[in-house]
This record gives structure tokens, C-alpha cells and sequence, in this order.
């Protein structure tokens, strides 16, 4: 057994937990959180993805020992962040969204692929005009990062299939195109 | 900062590895955790086994790069792989790894660990074996660490593993050298389907009508890692273009030597790994428009 010390959903939490039980046995069994693990039986079927250190990650494959000191952000947490009204105002406009089983995990694997396209940012001190075409070409670098076969590989990461492939790329790319137009950082 | 209790330690040198490893004979390496979280005896385990965690020891974290190679120490993640081999690596082993799980599961996978998995072969050991990689394996279980250099391919035998206890991958040697045809092929899902899963690496260089330097290595999830020796014996030094009715005959000997040398390979795997090669031979052969094109 270790004393765990982390942040859950910006509350400091102290638990004694096995060395190596999962995060999402943690979440379920010691603090009491819905996160949808009972059909999981160890075979990668998505659903109990939390944000640990900003970066989505199946929380199954996260042992107690490596959360010491750190930061989980639950879906419950995330849905009161601009990055969460960005993907339902998405959602909305295209009057698609995942069903009510996979709606956590499919929103947070289109947080990750936004995430993981928005990394560039531009320096302050620059003029107008440099600025104007710096933008310019990272939207286009952003918005070609994001492809339908890396889209169609990434969602696979979730089994449930309420929702073709090719309406969650439209997703993703109408959330991208939001942030960017909002810039949502 | 070494840290231990009854179950878990966390050394932070290679030294403090081999004396941990020294003195408990009952231990498992815990790498990124992808393969180990998903057996059930790892938790709850009423076992005595002592999980090694290998995330603090800097010397498994290290890249190096020369001219001929790229040393890549075994506790490097598959995402950081990819990012930093985007300008290094030829594009066989950039298709491997992007096709490897999903950029999420990414971030946790090892090179280290993915080589090390007992019961499965995913698509990195065939691609790197494809590609004349080598491993650096320590000795650990004697009283001074022993270390030695060893081609990928012979860390295994069907789909058995065959390192040793107390020997650990650290690191794996990726040659730079690159081909003018280099195919990845992934059909199935490992994961979820991995008896009808069928992987190839496929490599070979096109002089002018001529072929050479061909390596064609099969990986089968649950079968093992075949390194096809009729496929480079049958296309080296052949002319091309490749007659379809020779391209037929090429693929039915590979699902004899498949038959012959691989225990546990499903009808569906070796029908697929058929119509891969053909499918292979065909782009190797220039199609008919394009004959006609440069006649």
C-alpha cells in the first residue's frame, strides 16, 4: 500500500491504495465516480478515459504509484471548460453527437486530437502584419494535421459505434475550425 | 531518489537496477504499462512478486544518433519515437509506428516493452527485424552486468520470447539505411482480433529492372515473427516487370514455407498474407498504362 497524494478535479486528495490498482478502480471503488469500467474486461474499450496532466489517457492503464503529485481532470470537471463548449456547440450545429454510453470518451478523443493539432502558438511581440500571415499558416498547418485516416485510427481507440467515422471527422474538423475562428487556447 | 516498499521498486541507475535485481528473485519490469495493465494477476495479486518500475532510471530515456545508426534507449515512448524520427527514419518504421494503437495509447507504449511482450508480437519487432535492427540486452542475474548486441530477430522463436530472466532491453540500435521500396501492411486489429491479424514489413531496392537487398518479414500476433527466406531467394536479381502468372506462383510458395515453418497460422492469416505479397508484386511491377507511357 502508498499514501497517495493528488489533485483530483482541483481538490487535494490523500488515499492509501495498492501500488499498482488502476486509476479507474480508484475513481470507481475508492472515490466513488461514475466512470463506466464494468464492461471493460481488459480490452481497451475506451470509455474510462480522464485527463491526467492535460494529456487524455485510458485510466485502466495508469497504476496508483504513478499519479503521486499529480493532476486528473474527470469528465465532469472538463465539461465546465471553454475546450468542452467548443466540441457541444459542434455537436449542436451538426445535430450529431456519440450516444449516451460513449459520450465521455468520444468527446475527450476529440479533445486530444484538438489538443494535439493546436500546438503551435504565436510569440506577442511580433507586428501586425507578420502576425497576420504567421496565423494564416498555422490555421492551414492545424487544419492539416487532422486527416480522415488519423481520425478513423484515433476513434478506434473507442469500440462503441454509434457514430460513423466519417461523422466524428466532420466533428473534429468543424471543432478545429471553431477554436481557431474563437481562439480558444 | 530510490524508492521501495513491500511490492514496488523504483531504482534510478543500472547499478541500483542490478543490485534490486540481485537481491529479489521474484520480480516483474514494469516499463509503460500497456501489455502488464491489462493482465488480470497484476492487480489484486496476493503473489510475492516485486514490480520493478523502470521510469527513473535516465540511462533507458537516452537517444543517440551517428551517421549509420540511431541508438534509441528502451523506456522511449512510440509517440516520442515518431517525433523525433520524422526527418531520421525511412517511412517502413514512420508506418509502423503512426499505425501502432492510437496517439492516446502512444504516450504509454515503450519501444522496450513493445519488444518484451511474452505472448503477442505486435507490428514493431517485425518492422525492426525488417529493417536489420539490433538489440543491446543486459545481463543482470550475475554478479557483474554483462552486455551484449544481438540482432532483433533472435530475441525470438515463433512466438516464444527467448530473454532470458534478468536480462533487460537497453536500447535498440535502428540502422539509417533506407530503401527505394519499403511497404507496411497491417490488416486486422492486433488487439481485439489478433488470430485473423496479419502484419508486413516488406523492403527491397529497385535498380533500374533490377531487384535486390529484399526482406520480407511476417508477424502473426499470436503465431510469431516469420523472416520469409523463399520471398528474397525467389525476387533477388529478378527483372521486372513481374508476369502476373509468375506473381501467383511467388505467393503460393510463401503460403507453403508459411505452412511448413509456422505452428498456429489460420487459414484467414495465411490467405491474407497471399493476397498481400501479390499485391506487393503488383505495385513492385509497373502497370500496363504505365509501360505504355514510358514506351
Amino acid at each position: 500500500m502508498i499514501k497517495l497524494s493528488m489533485k483530483l478535479n482541483k481538490t487535494t486528495l490523500e488515499l492509501f491504495v495498492d501500488e499498482m490498482k488502476p486509476l479507474s478502480q480508484i475513481l470507481y471503488e475508492d472515490l466513488d465516480i461514475d466512470i463506466p469500467i464494468r464492461n471493460c474486461s481488459h480490452n481497451y474499450c475506451g470509455n474510462c478515459l480522464v485527463i491526467l496532466e492535460k494529456e487524455p489517457v485510458l485510466s485502466c492503464l495508469v497504476p496508483a504509484y504513478k499519479l503521486q503529485g499529480k493532476t486528473i481532470t474527470t469528465f465532469d470537471s472538463f465539461k465546465q471548460s471553454a475546450h468542452y463548449r467548443n466540441i457541444r456547440r459542434t455537436y449542436d450545429a451538426l445535430n450529431c453527437e456519440p450516444c449516451p454510453i460513449c459520450y465521455e470518451a468520444k468527446t475527450l478523443i476529440i479533445e486530444s486530437m484538438l489538443l494535439k493539432a493546436k500546438t503551435k502558438r504565436i510569440d506577442n511581440n511580433i507586428d501586425d502584419l507578420s502576425r497576420k500571415f504567421l496565423t494564416k499558416a498555422i490555421d492551414d498547418d492545424e487544419k492539416n494535421q487532422i486527416d480522415f485516416e488519423t481520425a478513423q485510427r484515433e476513434f478506434s481507440l473507442n469500440s462503441c459505434d454509434c457514430l460513423t467515422s466519417k461523422d466524428l471527422y466532420n466533428i473534429v474538423t468543424k471543432a478545429l475550425d471553431d477554436r481557431i475562428k474563437r481562439r480558444v487556447l | 531518489m530510490y524508492y521501495r516498499n513491500n511490492k514496488l521498486i523504483i531504482p534510478e541507475t543500472i547499478n541500483e537496477l542490478h543490485q534490486t535485481v540481485l537481491k529479489n528473485p521474484h520480480y516483474v519490469f514494469f516499463a509503460g504499462g500497456t501489455y502488464l495493465m491489462k493482465r488480470h494477476s497484476l492487480y489484486p495479486s496476493t503473489s510475492s512478486q516485486r514490480i520493478i518500475s523502470l521510469e527513473m532510471i535516465k540511462d533507458l530515456f537516452e537517444v543517440t544518433r551517428n551517421l549509420k545508426h540511431v541508438e534509441v534507449g528502451s523506456m522511449v515512448t512510440t509517440n516520442k519515437l515518431l517525433e523525433i524520427g520524422t526527418l531520421a527514419f525511412n517511412n517502413l518504421l514512420l508506418d509502423t509506428l503512426s499505425n501502432t494503437a492510437t496517439h492516446i495509447v502512444r504516450n504509454q507504449i515503450t519501444i522496450g516493452g513493445a519488444l518484451a511482450t511474452n505472448n503477442i508480437r505486435f507490428s514493431l519487432p517485425g518492422t525492426l527485424s525488417c529493417m536489420d535492427a539490433s538489440v543491446e540486452l543486459i545481463d543482470l542475474s550475475k554478479t557483474k552486468i554483462i552486455s551484449k548486441i544481438i540482432p532483433i530477430e533472435k530475441l525470438y522463436k515463433n512466438d516464444e520470447l527467448l530473454l532470458e530472466e534478468g536480462t533487460l532491453i537497453k536500447k535498440i540500435i535502428i540502422p539509417l539505411k533506407t530503401y527505394n521500396f519499403e511497404r507496411f501492411y497491417c490488416v486486422g486489429d492486433p488487439i481485439k482480433d489478433p488470430t485473423s491479424t496479419v502484419i508486413f514489413a516488406f523492403r527491397a531496392n529497385i535498380n533500374q529492372t533490377l531487384l535486390n537487398n529484399i526482406k520480407l518479414s511476417i508477424t502473426f500476433p499470436t503465431a510469431g515473427i516469420h523472416i520469409s527466406t523463399v520471398i528474397p531467394s525467389e525476387l533477388d536479381g529478378v527483372q521486372i516487370p513481374i508476369i502476373p502468372k509468375n506473381a501467383i506462383s511467388i505467393s503460393k510458395k510463401l503460403v507453403i514455407e508459411l505452412e511448413k515453418n509456422m505452428t498456429g497460422v489460420t487459414p484467414l492469416q495465411k490467405e491474407r498474407a497471399k493476397r498481400i505479397i501479390q499485391s506487393i508484386l503488383y505495385q513492385i511491377t509497373p502497370s500496363k498504362k504505365f509501360i505504355d507511357k514510358i514506351e
